[in-house]
């Protein structure tokens, strides 16, 4: 009798046990679940699908591989085409899906949306598709941001400027979009006139969505500027570049890192200016995104590896550092585990393509060093002009 | 003097495409009394239709423009006989929710046959450089101007003596006789669609030239829509200047004043001008009988 | 079968209903409202929350639109005034959420007085116009005035207790919403059967024609337009509670457009239409993606990259389709079968 009661009380603890195992979301017998939540509609969608790519590329060079404790990954997509009720909508659907962690939290006023859900679920989670600084400040246990902010990455061009360039009689100017992301721009652009005591001319707002910019170069023309910050999103700086041209104004422009891609270049050809750009990332071409390419050109269709641009190495990052973490907690696939090894200190290694990636539990971002860059729109080639460095 | 100038003109060119297509709204709206909320969207496919008919085809600038105009009336006449037809007889306000339905599918199809990347659009007369005193401008940029006032003379023409459009006014005063009188009123309305298309075509492939032919191109149609009310929805060449004066405006408010008022400045004319003038600044005042 | 529907009395005018069949089928949906969050979701019950607030602000624009004729297209700006209002006033100034919630209604209607002088020389598309860019003014102020509201950054709310409730949590959030909705609901309806509401109608139907009868335009259009915003500011406030985080960029002229889509394709002026129309506009990207996911893997496969565009091309034609067949709404379409039911086997 006591050996029968203790066999049901070996079988049912085993059987909890076996229960407790899979009790984490995301994580089944062959399968983990990671999730992206991306605008892959709207105008945004150039980034969106570009880092989704990037994405889906780690993955399948980590399943191909072997994947990671016997089980396959699998990437689940969300689509928020960019509007903040869907991007929380996104989250809710893959929470109830099962997902273990989120390598991509769309932008702008969705990516802070979910932050509150994202902390409450302890879901580690990566703000990679553009730098949003309300990710981590205060800085969430399991929230982690990979790449510079706009200001350091406009800094870094202006010191550029202001070191090579030397002109005697420098004015700056910058044109912003009049949201979040325009006032970091803008910070760059004070901490670069503040820094080097220049001239400035007073700062230039732009609506969201505007596509004419006449007014707006017209003012600081009559300002007399001949540094140009050029705060677009994508197309608007095209756009900027070509009034300017027009009135044949001697410039060096200072842009954010969408200019290296392909659309905004071919809009700006017809100018005759090279602007310069900044990114935490190797661009495309360069040395260092030589590994990057030969997966694009092993694992893609023609069509998915027109749409890869920096965005898809920025996705590929965030995807190697989760896969590398997860493979580091192979006997525990918990998210504990997982947040722990991330927050260690301990470097993840991405080939160059950014310096190497470690978070501690006080410092919840990485990638900040920059390289400036040389945008030429008519060859569309991007030429790293510095190495990453810290701003 | 010349930042007022250059400020004049740039205002000018966006005023002159906010003002196309504010001529598209009136058309519609004086034949048919049907507010078109896709318009900003039809514009978007007749200019995208436009791009790869000369992308595929390499034409000479002014073959392309033909073959635009007939491409564009092509599109008015088929969204009006699939979607607009069939709501004929309808309340009004069923008819402006089926054009804000084709707005949403016209907006997905574009993006789904063309993909959701912005290219330019370059023609031969791309490029060039217009200085007139101190205003520089792009040859496009002054085609946009060109067009508008082309566009102006021959709705006003065609409105007072063609016979087709002296019967599209009847039709606006009153439908009922105007049918009475022999007007055929599908066809009429068939052919405001095409004209719409067509001038808000050309005004979207202008636009495509001067800065890219995008997926979010149908935002002028909702910055052109305050333009065709300030002149008045029932003047075709009010709303035309309406257009204008929007863009004038925002440029100027731009320019000198800055904070970002180029699109709100628009706005505020708009209840300003409504406050004095509640049917539009060359609007007619409808007279109400009980 | 009924052969005709007499009213004897003051008190079966004004009742909700008469029939005894209607009173059980409406407790049966509220019981099933009351049981949703225990058998849903946390996704689903998202979507009941939005389905909830999106109803709340449908039912003060069927007020403005459907009952009383003023075409409003500035709905955004009276969401975005009630979030804000009750996101700053819990945040910065540290009020309990009651009243901040309250306080969005009595701000947004207050706004709306300002609009609404205007609307008195206005009629039609040129009314509509003046509120699209009232909103379009409001939305800007609240971006520049950042002292004020916070510019571009937003407001965090972080204190969510509200009457004992954690609206944190999706089941309590989704009660409350449910309990606003009711109330809206019962204020609605109480409106229409007073003389407030006869007057709303008949501006609707012919002011000048009203006025001439007696019926006191100003105090009534302004009413109308007081009335209306305070739902949707209310409406508002809830949005503020649901995401947690307000911004600018909730609220553009989509937004007014949609609103606009749910009363119209619900059917103009009735309640249940206002309902109907708020489920459907807010479950059609859903039954898109459920009609997307059915189609055979290799036609999905064709249109992965661009599935989200299919799911608009979708909604687009329902709303079309919808309306092209039922001019009324889908209120129409519930009337016509009902009708239908109704006089079986005698129906036409």
């Amino acid at each position: 009798m006591t050996t029968f009661k203790n066999a049901i009380l070996l079988a049912s603890l085993l059987m909890a046990g076996a229960g407790t195992a899979h009790a984490e979301p995301g994580i089944s017998e062959k399968e983990i679940v990671l999730g992206n939540i991306l605008p892959m509609s709207s105008s945004a969608a150039l980034a969106g699908r570009a880092l989704q790519i990037g994405t889906q590329l780690a993955v399948t060079e980590a399943n191909d591989r072997g994947g990671v404790a016997g089980r396959t990954i699998v990437l689940k997509t969300e689509d928020d085409g960019y509007v903040p009720a869907r991007t929380v909508q996104g989250l809710r659907k893959l929470i109830d899906e099962g997902v273990f962690g989120l390598l991509s939290m769309s932008g702008g006023g969705g990516s802070v949306a979910v932050l509150p859900i994202v902390e409450e679920q302890g879901i580690p989670a990566f703000a990679s598709l553009s730098p949003v600084n309300a990710a981590v400040d205060p800085i969430k246990p399991t929230v982690f941001m990979i790449g510079a902010s706009y200001r350091q990455l406009i800094f870094s061009q202006l010191k550029y400027i202001h070191d090579t360039r030397k002109r005697p009689d420098a004015i700056y100017g910058i044109i912003r979009q009049d949201d979040d992301f325009g006032d970091d721009v803008e910070k760059g652009f004070q901490r670069g006139i503040n820094e080097f005591k220049i001239k400035a001319a007073e700062p230039v707002r732009f609506k969201r969505g505007q596509k004419d910019f006449g007014a707006e170069i017209l003012k600081l023309r009559s300002d007399g500027i001949n540094v140009l910050v050029a705060g677009g999103v994508t197309v608007e700086t095209a756009a900027m570049l070509k009034e300017a041209s027009k009135f044949k104004m001697d410039l060096d422009v200072a842009t954010v890192p969408t200019m290296q891609l392909l659309p905004v270049m071919k809009l700006s050809e017809a100018t005759e200016y090279s602007p310069l750009s900044a990114d935490y990332v190797s661009p495309l071409g360069s040395p260092e995104a030589g590994h990057f390419e030969s997966l694009v050109r092993k694992y893609l269709k023609e069509d998915e590896a027109a749409a890869v641009n920096r965005y898809s190495i920025v996705g590929y990052v965030a995807a190697k550092v989760m896969i590398e973490a997860l493979r580091r907690c192979e006997n525990e696939l918990t998210r504990v585990c997982v947040t722990a090894k991330l927050t260690s200190g301990e470097p993840f290694d991405v080939n160059y393509l950014t310096k190497p990636i470690s978070f501690t539990k006080e410092r919840h971002t990485s990638a900040t060093a920059v390289r400036v860059l040389e945008v030429d729109p008519r060859t569309k080639k991007v030429r790293a002009l510095t190495d990453f460095a810290e701003y | 003097m010349d930042l007022f100038l250059n400020l004049l003109a740039s205002g000018l060119i966006s005023g002159s495409i906010y003002g196309l297509i504010a001529i598209g709204f009136a058309v519609i709206f004086r034949t048919t009394g049907v507010l078109n909320f896709a318009q900003g969207e039809v514009m978007m496919l007749v200019a995208y239709v436009s791009w790869s008919l000369a992308t595929a085809l390499s034409l000479p600038f002014w073959l392309l423009l033909i073959v635009t105009v007939f491409a564009a009336t092509l599109i008015g006449a088929i969204l009006e006989r699939l979607f607009i037809r069939p709501m004929l007889g309808q309340p009004t306000f069923a008819i402006i929710m089926v054009t804000i339905g084709l707005a949403i599918v016209l907006r997905s199809l574009t993006v789904l046959i063309w993909g959701t990347d912005a290219e330019p659009f370059d023609t031969i007369i791309k490029g060039g450089l217009l200085t007139v005193g101190p205003v520089v401008m792009y040859s496009e940029q002054f085609a946009a101007i060109v067009l508008f006032v082309i566009a102006i003379a021959a709705v006003t023409i065609f409105y007072r003596f063609s016979r087709v459009g002296v019967a599209m006014r009847a039709m606006a005063e009153d439908e009922t006789t105007a049918l009475l009188m022999g007007v055929n009123v599908k066809r009429m309305s068939m052919l405001a669609w095409s004209i719409a298309a067509t001038v808000s075509g050309l005004a979207g492939v202008t636009l495509a030239m001067i800065s890219s032919r995008s997926s979010d191109m149908w935002v002028l149609g909702l910055r052109a829509f305050p333009g065709a009310i300030l002149g008045g929805l029932d003047s075709v060449v009010g709303a035309g200047f309406g257009g204008i004066l929007i863009g004038v405006i925002g440029d100027l408010s731009e320019g000198y004043i800055g904070h970002g008022l180029k699109e709100i400045s628009g706005f505020a004319v708009v209840i300003l001008v409504l406050m004095i003038r509640p049917y539009g600044l060359f609007g007619q005042r409808e007279l109400e009988r009980v | 079968m009924r052969t005709g529907h007499f009213v004897e009395n003051h008190g079966k005018q004004i009742a909700l209903s008469d029939s005894e069949v209607v009173w059980s089928w409406t407790a049966v949906l509220l019981i099933l409202c009351l049981l949703l969050p225990f058998v849903a979701s946390g996704f689903v019950l998202t979507l009941a929350i939005t389905i909830g607030i999106s109803a709340i602000g449908a039912i003060g624009l069927n007020l403005l639109t459907g009952v009383t004729g003023l075409i409003s297209l500035g709905q955004a700006g009276f969401l975005a005034a009630g979030c804000y209002t009750t996101a700053l006033l819990i945040t910065d100034y540290r009020w309990p959420p009651e009243l901040a919630l309250l306080a969005a209604g009595v701000v947004s209607g207050l706004l709306s007085l300002i609009i609404g002088v205007p609307s008195l020389r206005l009629k039609g598309i040129y009314l509509a116009i003046t509120t699209l860019a009232f909103s379009f003014i409001v939305t800007h102020f609240l971006l520049y005035a950042e002292p004020l509201t916070h510019g571009p950054y937003g407001v965090r709310i972080q204190n969510l207790r509200f009457l004992g409730l954690n609206l944190a949590a999706p089941p309590q959030m989704y009660y409350l919403v449910l309990a606003i909705l009711f109330l809206a609901c019962l204020a609605f309806l109480n409106l229409m059967r007073s003389k407030v509401g006869r007057a709303f109608f008949a501006i609707r139907d012919h002011d000048i024609a009203a006025r001439a009868m007696g019926i006191d335009l100003t105090q009534y259009k302004l009413s109308a337009f007081f009335a209306a915003s305070f739902l949707v500011g209310i409406a508002g406030g809830l949005m503020a509670f649901q995401f947690r985080f307000v911004n600018v960029d909730l609220f553009n002229i989509l937004l007014s457009i949609e609103a606009l889509a749910m009363i119209i394709v619900g059917g103009l002026g009735s309640l249940s239409g206002a309902l109907l129309g708020a489920v459907f506009i807010v479950l059609l990207p859903e039954f898109a993606r459920t009609v997307t996911n059915l189609l055979p893997t290799h036609l999905s496969a064709a249109f992965s990259t661009h599935i989200y565009d299919v799911r608009g091309l979708l909604t687009g034609l329902a709303i079309i389709m919808t309306l092209r067949f039922e001019p009324l709404g889908l209120i129409g379409v519930w009337r016509r079968v009902s009708r239908y039911w109704l006089h079986w086997p005698l129906s036409t």
